[in-house]
């Protein structure tokens, strides 16, 4: 089930979704037209929209939007539990955004709900951004290699990469954990997934691949990495080992590398790769989302 | 049975209603004292001065705070100079030779006098490419293990524990460190200190638990006592690692100590830096309460790290015509350490408290969205007739804030009050209801700064 928000208006896309959406909050506080919504929120206020109730298959929800001009903060996806009114996921933009870019926002449910509503808007935060182009669907946590030291290196000389087993038939996403290192005037970041056997490692062509614009990863300045949710959306055969690699979109000095979170071996159904080689005791930091 | 006060400058004040509350007060507060010993609040000292006064008055602001430990970096090259000048770029003669040794004396004397418990890390050839001493071209260990006897004779049932050396998974295999510099100098601090306890170096980045264990497979527990880490604060708010290498060690050595030689590293961007006193707050009750057993804070006072460029400070130290200049940070810290002190005292509480979002908003269908941050953390600790409840939004890479309604399903507690974690002498009455045998919070502020309810057990 995907569900896109391209007119306010009751769409037929499945029986179990109530596509419908809903003001939030002062109304003078979210315009909406066609496209999306514009926000014109105070500080303290909580506006916005909120999706019709939908069913929860999993035990997460991956948000696609396109957000313009949001300061820190001032855009916040939350998925309410219908039952209840209560929130339980969220997220909120990490870094401030100048321009339009393209999010993705994984929203972990911290308890069980059988159907909720998505909120799009600002939560307390003083905003005027705008939100198009809203899609979400339900997807389910598998692996989660957690890591807590800046491990891998990501430039011209340093691809960094990482196997794992699939739980179901579609990557849906990945998170991993990241900042910029000291100059910000690189290139962008690639991450592709390859199908990987024990004899010849990467095996055929990516099966995935998508761009990490450098500008929504944290600068040194920002003082702190990000947990980065980025969408892949590819088919995948279960049970299967596959590989994730991040390498540079173009030449990269070493200052203008990227800096992954790894460490610690935490996952036994792979391991770190560095330039092909394996990482003896290490794990990126990784979480996959997958479908049935 | 009340026999204890805080007042308002923490100093715990004894209101013994009958000789045998004073008695059980009496005994209490030894038990507590003991137990002390047992938390892991430590700070990195770097201020060895041959001023007495000096010495006092920076201690007794460390003491201030709430910490139990302090962790002094020794040199051999400082305490004999075997006839070199290269000291005489960077130091002063009174910090060097018998200066130095008179301003071990005042750590070590007036730290314990505090009641604080002083540990030592002693250097390594790292910071003289190679070499043990640099005015010693031989390179061999043995003059290096005699002076660390020395030095463990000299101060003989006063240091807590030796940690030997820093950081040297970053250049040596585990058996290479272990034969080349564990070995020689345990031994050598055994002979002139049977009783002390020694551990391996506090291992750089992550917790290496692969270098860990394989010292502990080359023979760790029979010449010491311990492992040494030292933790970024992004390594101490997802415990995974942590967890795990604790578990791991306890599995094949269960008795290990576990020490380090600088922790948390959360940089200072002003005397009102919230972000900080947050971290700070965050990893000394996360290391607390995984039991972590010395954890020296990295840093006391402003200074631009040389490496990083900096400044890891949470304190402007106190001077002779100056009163320290004290941060959010290290407010936040003094409250975690006075409140989450006796480890041993306080147990887990089998309440349940759960939290939901207290802020609502109207949708325009009719219906209502309850919003806040879900991801709430929430541990509860039992200490007598007392309830301590601590809420926080762990992941400090993302700013977090919210206001929920808590539920304590209890009707046992009551008189909730906040203890600020800027100012905990403070407490401040929190309204409350009880409703069907529970206790219910209306409109608590949460965010990454822990917020700390203490409660009292209703009378019967």
């Amino acid at each position: 089930m995907r569900i896109t928000l391209t007119v306010l208006i009751a769409l037929s896309l499945g029986a179990a979704a109530d596509t419908r959406w809903a003001r939030v909050g002062d109304p003078q506080e979210t315009a909406v037209d066609p496209s999306g919504i514009t926000l014109n929120a105070p500080k303290d206020s909580v506006a916005g929209i909120v999706s019709g109730n939908f069913e929860i298959t999993g035990d997460a929800i991956i948000v696609q939007a396109k957000v313009k001009d949001a300061p820190l903060r001032g855009i916040t996806f939350a998925l309410h539990d219908s039952a209840t009114g209560e929130s339980v996921g969220y997220w909120q933009n990490p870094l401030g955004i100048i321009g339009e870019v393209e999010v993705d926002a994984i929203l972990p449910l911290s308890q069980k709900a059988k159907t909720g509503r998505l909120f799009a808007g600002t939560d307390r935060i003083a905003s005027n951004a705008r939100i198009t182009a809203i899609t979400y669907r339900p997807t389910k946590r598998r692996q989660a290699m957690h890591a807590s030291a800046y491990g891998a290196l990501v430039d011209s000389t340093h691809i960094a990469g990482q196997t794992f087993v699939t739980s179901g038939t579609k990557l849906d996403a990945i998170v991993f954990r990241g900042r910029q290192l000291t100059n910000t005037d690189g290139p962008d970041m690639i991450v592709r997934v390859f199908k990987w056997t024990s004899d010849t490692g990467k095996t055929g062509g990516a099966i995935a691949q998508r761009i990490v614009p450098r500008k929504q990863l944290p600068q040194p300045l920002d003082g702190f990495e990000v947990d980065f949710p980025l969408t892949l959306n590819v088919a995948t055969k279960k049970g299967e080992t596959y590989f994730i690699e991040w390498s540079m979109a173009g030449p990269c000095s070493a200052d203008q590398a990227i800096l992954l979170y790894a460490g610690d071996s935490s996952y036994a159904g792979g391991c770190r790769y560095e330039n092909g080689n394996a990482v003896k005791d290490w794990d990126m930091y990784l979480e996959t989302f997958e479908s049935d | 049975m009340k026999t204890a006060m805080l007042s308002k400058t923490g100093t715990c004040i004894l209101k013994p209603s009958n000789l045998i509350s004073l008695l059980a007060g009496l005994l209490l507060s030894v038990s507590a004292s003991a137990q002390k010993s047992e938390t892991p609040y430590s700070m990195v000292y770097f201020y060895l001065t041959d001023d007495e006064d000096h010495a006092r008055q920076i201690l007794a602001s460390i003491k201030e705070m709430g910490v139990t430990r302090v962790h002094a970096l020794v040199y051999w090259w400082q305490a004999e100079t075997l006839g070199g000048e290269y000291w005489k770029k960077d130091y002063s003669a009174n910090s060097i030779g018998d200066g130095f040794y008179k301003s071990l004396d005042h750590f070590v004397n007036i730290s314990r006098e505090m009641g604080l418990t002083p540990s030592f890390r002693i250097g390594s050839s790292r910071e003289w490419n190679g070499l043990w001493h640099p005015a010693d071209a031989s390179g061999s260990i043995e003059p290096y293990a005699k002076w660390v006897t020395s030095l463990a004779e000299r101060y003989k049932g006063k240091i807590d524990h030796y940690v030997i050396g820093d950081e040297e998974n970053v250049r040596w295999s585990s058996k290479e460190y272990f034969d080349t510099m564990f070995v020689p100098l345990a031994k050598a601090i055994r002979q002139g200190d049977p009783q002390t306890k020694i551990a391996s170096c506090g291992v750089s980045s992550s917790p290496a638990t692969a270098w860990n264990l394989d010292l502990i497979k080359l023979g760790l527990p029979k010449y010491g006592d311990g492992i040494a880490c030292n933790f970024w604060s992004m390594q101490l708010d997802d415990l995974h690692e942590l967890s795990g290498l604790m578990k791991q060690v306890r599995q094949v050595w269960p008795e290990a100590k576990f020490y380090g030689n600088g922790m948390v590293y959360a940089e200072n961007r002003g005397i009102d830096d919230q972000w900080q006193a947050a971290v700070a707050a965050q990893s000394m009750f996360n290391l607390w309460d995984i039991g972590w057993d010395s954890a020296p804070y990295y840093l006391y006072n402003f200074s631009i790290a040389a490496d990083t460029k900096q400044n890891y400070g949470i304190a402007e130290l106190p001077a002779r015509d100056k009163s320290m200049v004290k941060t959010a940070a290290w407010r936040a810290y003094q409250a975690i350490a006075h409140v989450f002190n006796d480890r041993q005292a306080m147990k887990d509480s089998t309440v349940k408290i759960t939290a939901a979002p207290a802020i609502e908003a109207k949708v325009e269908d009719g219906g209502v969205l309850k919003l806040s941050p879900p991801d709430l953390s929430i541990r509860a600790f039992e200490r007598g007739d007392e309830l301590i409840v601590y809420m926080v939004y762990r992941n400090v890479r993302t700013a977090r804030d919210g206001r929920v309604n808590v539920n304590i399903s209890s009707d046992q507690w009551r008189d909730p009050e906040l203890i600020p974690l800027l100012d905990y002498t403070a407490r401040r009455k929190m309204t409350s209801v009880v409703k069907d045998g529970q206790l219910l919070l209306s409109d608590i502020s949460v965010s990454l700064q822990p917020t700390i309810v203490l409660l009292k057990r209703a009378a019967k």
